[in-house]
């Protein structure tokens, strides 16, 4: 709804105001409601208050709140309804009381429905409800002498100003439908209180356990109300029934107030939490702050900030890459010169953009783009890790497929030629041919010696099909210094983990062998989800191709005086 | 000798199978993959099954495999296992399964007619072969405290034989000398090294395997 000026607002509250002095004294022998007794007196003007208390308080802390004219609207409406027996009043008052009665469900319904979502448009179906009461509203004004109801009680005597023709067929044939259309409205609006309270999260619950009760109690009174007027249609303020109809009325007005006023109350409170909490913002603050206390301001504990990466993408305060989250309710862009550099993700139902904007403010905004440019700085690096360890994948597979394509194809065709070369010399004819061709023969041998040894140096095939252990069984049985390994693991381990395991352990004997050490000692063992590999006498080095190899599998690599300790872990 | 020969190259599969019939034996079957050599082994009962040790479906370990299921459900059929890998883990892993009837020799020793049919008798016979470039490797490890010092070059070539999976009749044969002088060298060189005396050649096979892999 557009924002009304607040001038005409605070003059509907004035004149509500004003309204309540002028109730019908004592006088009548026709009693209206505030007439009949003290406690329903009270009662009207405590309602009265009420309305008028939550819109004072939106006035003065939210004028833009949706529901804020509805409420405004529903005191001069709920005052309004006493003056229906005023007979001995000013002729427009009973007139007033006749024509307005049927906005006295859509205004409190429509206060209900702003509570439980501020952040929602109108429904259509508040709209349409307002429409009808319009209709019905238009036809008691034309059509409806109150002399000719026959449920007249404390109208019977009162003139309806208005009147254009009796025609009371037609307004009692409308009076029905409106009573229908009001119990269908209380039953939907108990459904809808229901409904909230079975959805809402914890922090949706705090924000919105006002509104429903509100909800609740409001639907129900229009239940109540509906079903009594059907079973006995003429009101009579001085039964215990419709006094006490009266009352739960009064009494769900004031809980409509306080749900509604709830929201503003609860915002001004969130806020001077924020302001707290952001004078706490230290420059080193920790990775999530932002979302931290914009959690702790608004109340809900769902609160995720992601950074929007300047080559696309999410990425947490942590700096872990993140799916794309889905736009919409529940992720608020922060936008700098129109470049989104951030989504804060809330609970939709707890938080409006709003109370997320609110509890942003200036500093925060600052405390959010520093953390920004750090998570920035973390998700490059991330990036840069995750790039390093996929080079050495590619490189560990490309080096497999060249050890495959040399056993499957070299070294079978040169053991074929080695094979007819052999039957050739066992068919040679003269002894000169005989001697080519076993010297052939030998080269041909010699040749698959050294591709064989070349396809186990471009990557042994055991390490893949029998593991770790055994690779380095072999690798020991042919290294040029003694190799003693000891392991305590439990079984295979990550493809990728045992080559980088291989590959320090070959490199440690390599680099023993070159300083002439009499042989290295390997032990093997699994330590929190780490494989640690330690190798002792293989020289103090270097050995920048094991610390960049154990890097890209994201390990580390400690150099001691004759130790050399690599850690990798065995989950990405 | 009845042999059936499986490698899934067929460019070796005709070589070994030339070769063989040359040499007097007859091929009485051919596969390609596990399962077609274990099917071949079951029909045409061979006296040995050659076997690569890289076939289908998983081109890892198929002939190790294939071995162990023959020599299990055909006890009357031997294996060798022909591989392109210097690997003392799979020889080792071949004869633990099965002591008798196996043999793991690299491919391009079998060019040699007269070491392929060898193999091959010897693993009909009941007896394991391994191939000498893996105990060579064994023999020459690396160790810091060598025991094989103390052995002489002669109890050295003996040992390798031994290795190799050779009776005492055979090796007396290979270096020519008696049997009755093998014996002596086995029985002084098992001493040297500590090692317990089996009368089972082919234990006796995995013992000094097992020794020469483990002392470092």
């Amino acid at each position: 709804m557009a924002p009304v000026a607040r001038p005409v607002l605070w003059s509907v509250v004035v004149g509500s105001a004003v309204m309540l002095t002028l109730l019908p004294r004592g006088h009548a022998w026709l009693p209206t409601y505030s007439t009949v007794s003290p406690r329903l007196a009270a009662a009207e003007v405590v309602a009265a208050l009420a309305l008028l208390t939550a819109t004072v308080v939106g006035l003065l802390l939210d004028p833009t709140r949706p529901g804020l004219v509805a409420l405004a609207l529903a005191a001069p409406v709920w005052t309004v309804q006493d003056w229906a027996g005023w007979y001995d009043g000013p002729g427009f008052a009973p007139t007033a009381a006749i024509v307005l009665a049927p906005l006295l469900v859509p205004l409190p319904v429509h206060a209900v429905l702003a509570a439980a979502h501020p952040h929602r448009r109108v429904p259509l179906s508040l709209v349409a409800l307002y429409v009808v009461a319009g209709v019905v509203a238009l036809v008691h004004a034309l059509f409806d002498d109150p002399f000719l109801d026959r449920d007249c009680w404390s109208t019977c005597l009162t003139t309806n100003v208005l009147l254009v023709s009796a025609r009371p067929d037609v307004v009692h044939g409308v009076a029905l439908v409106w009573l229908l259309v009001t119990a269908t409205v209380g039953l939907a609006l108990v459904g809808l209180a229901v409904r909230w309270a079975w959805v809402a999260t914890r922090a949706g619950l705090r924000m919105r356990g006002p509104a429903i009760v509100a909800g609740f109690a409001l639907g129900g009174v229009l239940l109540a109300q509906s079903v009594a007027r059907w079973r006995r249609p003429r009101v009579d303020p001085g039964t215990s029934l419709d006094a006490g109809l009266y009352l739960a009325l009064a009494a769900a007005l004031v809980l409509v107030s306080a749900g509604w006023a709830a929201g503003p109350l609860l915002d001004r409170w969130t806020r001077r939490g924020v302001a707290q909490l952001v004078t706490g913002l230290g420059d080193a603050a920790a990775a999530g702050t932002v979302a931290r206390v914009i959690a702790a301001a608004t109340g809900d504990p769902s609160v995720r900030v992601v950074y929007r990466l300047p080559a696309g993408g999410y990425a947490d305060a942590a700096g872990r890459f993140v799916d794309a989250p889905r736009p919409g309710p529940g992720a608020l862009p922060v936008l700098r010169d129109g470049h989104e550099l951030a989504l804060v993700l809330h609970d939709p139902d707890a938080t409006g953009p709003d109370g997320i904007r609110a509890a942003l403010g200036t500093a925060l905004t600052l405390a959010l783009d520093n953390e920004r440019l750090r998570v920035e700085g973390l998700a490059q690096l991330a990036e840069l890790e995750a790039s390093r360890a996929r080079v050495v994948e590619t490189g560990d597979a490309e080096r497999r497929q060249l050890e495959r394509n040399l056993h499957d194809g070299a070294q079978q065709q040169m053991l074929a030629l080695a094979f007819d070369l052999r039957r050739a010399v066992a068919n040679a004819h003269t002894p000169d041919a005989c001697a080519v061709l076993t010297s052939a023969e030998a080269e041909a041998r010699a040749a698959l010696t050294e591709l064989r040894e070349l396809a186990h140096g471009i990557h042994p095939a055991v390490l893949e099909e029998a593991g770790l252990v055994p690779a380095l069984a072999t690798l020991a049985d042919g290294a040029p210094v003694s190799v003693k390994v000891q392991e305590t693991l439990g079984g295979r381990l990550p493809p990728g983990v045992e080559r980088t395991a291989y590959v320090v352990v070959r490199d440690a004997v390599a680099a023993a062998a070159a300083t002439g050490s009499p042989g290295v000692d390997v032990t093997l063992t699994e330590a929190d989800g780490d494989l640690v590999v330690e190798v002792r006498g293989a020289g103090p080095g270097p050995f920048g191709s094991v610390e960049d190899r154990v890097a890209g599998a994201r390990g580390h690599v400690a150099l001691e005086p004759d130790r050399l300790r690599a850690v990798i872990p065995c989950v990405s | 000798m009845r042999v059936v020969v499986a490698d899934d190259v067929l460019l070796t599969r005709a070589g070994v199978a030339g070769l063989l019939a040359e040499a007097g034996c007859e091929v009485v079957g051919e596969a390609h993959d596990l399962d077609s050599a274990l099917r071949e082994a079951a029909l045409s009962r061979p006296d040995v099954v050659v076997l690569d040790i890289r076939m289908p479906p998983t081109h890892t370990d198929e002939g190790l495999v294939a071995a162990a299921r023959i020599r299990q459900d055909l006890p009357g059929t031997g294996v060798l296992v022909l591989s392109s890998y210097v690997e003392p883990t799979y020889a080792m892993r071949l004869i633990e399964d099965h002591l008798e009837g196996a043999g793991y020799l690299l491919k391009e020793r079998v060019s040699d007619p007269a070491v392929l049919v060898d193999a091959l008798r010897r693993i009909a016979d009941g007896e394991c072969v391994v191939d000498p470039t893996i105990v060579a490797l064994l023999v020459g490890r690396r160790r810091r405290t060598d025991p094989l010092h103390g052995l002489t070059d002669r109890e050295r070539e003996v040992l390798s034989l031994l290795a190799e999976g050779l009776s005492n009749s055979a090796v007396a044969d290979r270096i020519t000398v008696t049997e009755r002088t093998v014996e002596a060298h086995t029985k002084l060189i098992f001493q040297k090294l500590g090692l317990e005396a089996d009368p089972s050649s082919n234990r006796r096979v995995q013992a000094v395997l097992t020794y020469l892999r483990s002392a470092s």
